[in-house]
């Protein structure tokens, strides 16, 4: 899956920049977006100190601990956030944008698979992406909220390394904070 | 799939509502770690205010203007209440009422309240309703000194001492003689870190007065509205007023002008609204009431509000509101006596003899409940609205 048909009209001259995944995968995005990989930030600069004419040129800036399908989401999540560099909207159509936000975000969400917001964490934690860091974080804090707790054991591959009595002390302690838990 | 780093974990664990990462203790000890360290409770505190998770109302039962039982609501959405749930809190004794003396983040002090004047031996307790359990202060002795017989609780206040990251209870105690305007105080501190009372020398500034408020933590600071006594004895304060406030961390009283100019004299309920100093006042009987919002000491602004009546309160006065913390979790669990099933109840309407004022902040929305005879109303109003005056 090939994503050079990335390609947006150029609105307003806004730069490009190439990022490769670690199955090679090449994605072109609009600078204002990238920027807001911190991560990807650093290493465009860097880029941009050693190298005079670096500005514009295919700089391909490779991703290794990302895989496409991750990146693609990503990516798309960015592109929905307000742009730092666009006109201030009026009252109303920020309220429309916004609408839109909450309606993109929901469709997202419903259509991903607990696992995947795992590796959209991890993602999202190397390339430094604040605000998808945070949308996905509450996302699985969502999902997680009235798990049992063999279930986010085996959700986030954590060891029980209680004993069964020191455990059952607790269930006997907060027993009330076990009902109402949803079926695994 | 690599494991997510432990921030990553702290992040989304802090975003969680107090019960489920009460269950959450059990997953592993590494959990159980990281959810009971002060660090992460702290920021879980945080969040928890910021996004109004977890929020509750507690509530006080008042039956034939006593204190009865607690109630808690949750409510997420503004302006919008869950039914009520009957809720067991740790001074439960036959035959004694316990009163809601103030709240501070999710930590509720509670008190045995009696209408008798040698009540200085009650039991006090502070704590948190969300994840039931708390903690009984010691008993505290009063040292009356010689040359008087009556002793009575002055005052009694709870608060958060910002600088030092603990929650204070204040105890004031007059000693008088009946007939003699004399009088002397003892003032004792208790700290929760320490869970001890210390006596301090500070003495409370005002000999002849009456505290005409109840009592508001804010910035680390107790205040009250206070004015000064009458000849005659008589419920309504007259006299000057003025706002008399404690310094929890240096442990000092401190006396301001207050910044309410009233027409007549009713008693003044404080809160805090939007991280200020709210003077609740109704002017007349009617409808409107005042909101004085202070930025400075000395210095308010007055605002006139009418309110959009909402449904589905439950009619109890004294509240506190609690938004979700793991403060306190190494306390005792709070038993339920009879181990019965959380019900709802029926709610009644409850009509005051006296003209008391109550209001009460929640979140961003002050509350003010209203009487007459029919009934009881409360109405509600959004900051912004409030706020559009302010300039």
């Amino acid at each position: 899956m090939s994503n050079t048909s990335e390609n947006p009209k150029p609105s307003s001259s806004s730069a490009k920049m190439t990022l490769k995944t670690s199955d090679n995968e090449l994605f072109e995005v609009e600078e204002a977006v990238a920027m807001k990989f911190c991560t990807v930030k650093q290493y465009f600069e860097d880029e941009k100190d050693s190298d005079v004419a670096a500005r514009g040129s295919t700089t391909v800036i490779p991703l290794p601990n990302v895989h496409s399908a991750v990146l693609a989401t990503l990516i798309s999540y960015g592109k929905k956030l307000p742009q730092s560099n666009a006109v201030a909207d009026n009252h109303e159509e920020e309220e429309t944008k916004k609408k839109e936000r909450k309606k993109y975000e929901q469709g997202l969400l419903k259509n991903l698979m607990p696992g995947e917001l795992l590796d959209l964490i991890s993602a999202a934690n190397y390339l430094d992406f604040k605000e998808g860091l945070e949308f996905f974080n509450q996302a699985l804090a969502d999902h997680i909220q009235n798990k049992s707790v063999e279930y986010v054991r085996k959700f986030f591959g954590i060891k029980n390394d209680y004993e069964p009595h020191e455990e059952e002390k607790y269930r006997e302690e907060y027993a009330w904070a076990f009902e109402g838990v949803d079926e695994d | 799939m690599s494991h997510l780093p432990v921030e990553i974990i702290t992040e989304i664990l802090s975003r969680l509502p107090v019960k489920s990462l009460l269950r959450f203790l059990c997953v592993s000890k590494s959990w159980y770690a990281l959810i009971k360290h002060p660090d992460f409770i702290k920021l879980h505190l945080h969040r928890s205010i910021e996004t109004n998770r977890d929020r509750t109302l507690i509530l006080e039962k008042v039956t034939d203007g006593l204190p009865h039982y607690c109630y808690s609501v949750h409510f997420p959405i503004e302006n919008h209440f869950d039914k009520a749930f009957k809720l067991y809190q740790p001074l439960y004794r036959r035959g004694k009422l316990v009163s809601i003396l103030d709240c501070c983040h999710s930590l509720v002090c509670i008190h045995h309240f009696t209408l008798e004047i040698h009540h200085c031996t009650n039991e006090i307790a502070i704590w948190n309703p969300l994840i039931r359990k708390y903690r009984i202060l010691p008993p505290e002795p009063m040292s009356k000194p010689s040359g008087f017989n009556f002793s009575k609780y002055n005052e009694i206040a709870f608060g958060y001492d910002l600088c030092n990251d603990d929650y204070k209870v204040l105890r004031v105690i007059a000693f008088y003689n009946r007939g003699q305007p004399l009088k002397e105080f003892e003032v004792k501190v208790y700290s929760l870190r320490w869970h001890s009372w210390r006596k301090i020398e500070e003495q409370w500034p005002k000999k002849e007065c009456t505290v005409s408020s109840n009592s508001v933590s804010l910035n680390g600071v107790l205040h009250w509205s206070i004015a000064e006594d009458t000849p005659y004895d008589m419920d309504i304060p007259l006299g000057v007023e003025c706002l008399l406030a404690f310094d929890l961390a240096i442990e000092k009283f401190l006396v301001f002008k207050t910044p309410v100019q009233r027409e007549v004299e009713l008693g003044t309920c404080l809160e805090v609204l939007k991280g200020q100093l709210c003077f609740i006042v109704t002017p007349d009987l009617g409808a409107e009431i005042d909101v004085w919002l202070m930025k400075e000491y000395g210095e308010a602004k007055k605002n006139r509000c009418e309110g959009v009546e909402i449904q589905n309160l439950p009619h109890w006065f004294r509240t506190a509101t609690c938004v979700g913390s793991l403060l306190l979790l190494d306390g005792d669990n709070v038993i339920d006596p009879g181990r019965a099933e959380e019900q709802e109840e029926e709610m009644h309407y409850v009509i005051f003899r006296r003209i008391l004022f109550y209001a009460f902040c929640v979140h961003e929305v002050l509350v003010v409940p209203e009487w007459d005879d029919l009934g009881a109303s409360v109405h509600s109003m959004l900051v912004e609205e409030f706020l559009k005056n302010d300039s």
